[in-house]
């Protein structure tokens, strides 16, 4: 090993990362080596001078501010669920209409058609307008209808 | 409560109790809003940056699993805030990599004297490695804090950083060489007025 190799093994055990067997070894090599020695305890310094940096107390409003956020936010989320359920039950509630207000169109649709087949197809209307055909009776449907707006 | 273990507070937090979470932040507050204002070097952008990190720990309380301690968990979200926030804002400042970690740099240069720093003023080496300190590449900075203040190991800092072990090693020891390199610069000007 050289002493780049020592220097990586010195810091890995400044941090406490160095196993017995290369703690022997790096004591072995900084006996002889001034260089890895001045290393070593320019380490010891800079992280002492990182050790020493002082904590400082957090100021008294962050963990007011912390939780206020904390209950604000919760009001925010019930406030969306409330706003997402009458969102979700207007969207059901438009749906169950919608389709009523199709079901509704659609059988008065089909009533309406079956009204004018049923006219179309009563004796007495044959007896005065006998279709040749048909395409007769449809056409007749549809002028019959037109003339039932009228 | 008091006694109850941080993953049994978050777990209460989760399903609503907001005491427990006021726990985990009283725990925490301190060593989170120093680890920001070593990272930002400000106290107002430390303080939003913790404001921010527990609002966020409370929101995703029902996300949180027990793989790694509380402690790590949470120093990881403050490792991945402090990262991303000094890209933002220091990226001009910091070390260049390419210059400073050559091999032979730093600590040779900076121990060419008899006594490595002995000759110097205590507050003015404070001052100039602190100054070094906030220089430090992101990660490289945020290695050292995990390291030497709040004391973790390379295995849990490996975990806080997504790192491999043998990586977290390397980020330490060239972040050490980096700040010899610069204290020895400090050296150099007092030196040569």
């Amino acid at each position: 090993m050289d002493c780049g190799e020592y220097r990586k093994l010195i810091s890995r055990k400044v941090d406490g990362e160095a196993t017995a067997e290369e703690t022997d070894l790096l004591v072995e090599h900084l006996v002889e080596c001034q260089s890895c020695r001045r290393f070593e305890s320019s380490i010891f310094l800079v992280n002492g001078l990182h050790e020493s940096i002082p904590y400082e107390e957090p100021p008294s409003s962050l963990i007011s501010g912390i939780m206020s956020g904390i209950y604000s936010g919760e009001e925010a989320t019930v406030f969306s669920g409330w706003a997402k359920l009458a969102v979700a039950a207007a969207a059901v509630f438009m749906m169950i209409v919608g389709a009523g207000i199709g079901d509704y169109l659609a059988d008065n649709a089909a009533e309406e058609t079956v009204r004018k087949s049923g006219d179309i197809f009563n004796v007495e209307y044959l007896a005065v307008y006998p279709p040749n055909s048909v395409g007769d009776i449809v056409l007749g449907a549809i002028e019959g209808g037109e003339n039932e707006q009228e | 409560m008091i006694g109850l273990e941080d993953a049994d507070l978050m777990r209460r937090t989760a399903s609503g109790d907001r005491e427990s979470f006021r726990l985990l932040v009283e725990r925490y507050q301190k060593p989170i809003y120093n680890f920001f204002l070593r990272s930002t070097g400000s106290k107002e952008d430390s303080e939003d940056l913790t404001q921010d990190l527990f609002l966020n720990l409370f929101n995703s309380a029902r996300r949180y699993r027990e793989i790694a301690s509380f402690k790590t968990y949470i120093f990881r979200i403050a490792s991945n805030m402090a990262i991303s926030f000094w890209r933002k804002r220091r990226g001009k400042e910091i070390f260049s990599l390419d210059g400073d970690e050559a091999e032979g740099s730093g600590f040779d240069r900076f121990s060419s004297g008899d006594e490595p720093v002995a000759d110097l003023d205590y507050a003015e080496l404070d001052r100039a490695f602190k100054e070094a300190l906030s220089k430090l590449p992101p990660e490289m900075a945020v290695a050292m804090e995990l390291r030497v203040r709040n004391e973790f190991s390379y295995k849990e800092i490996a975990e806080i950083l997504g790192k491999s072990v043998s990586a977290v090693e390397s980020l330490i020891f060239r972040a050490r060489k980096l700040l010899l390199s610069e204290l020895r610069g400090f050296r150099g000007e007092r030196d040569d007025p």
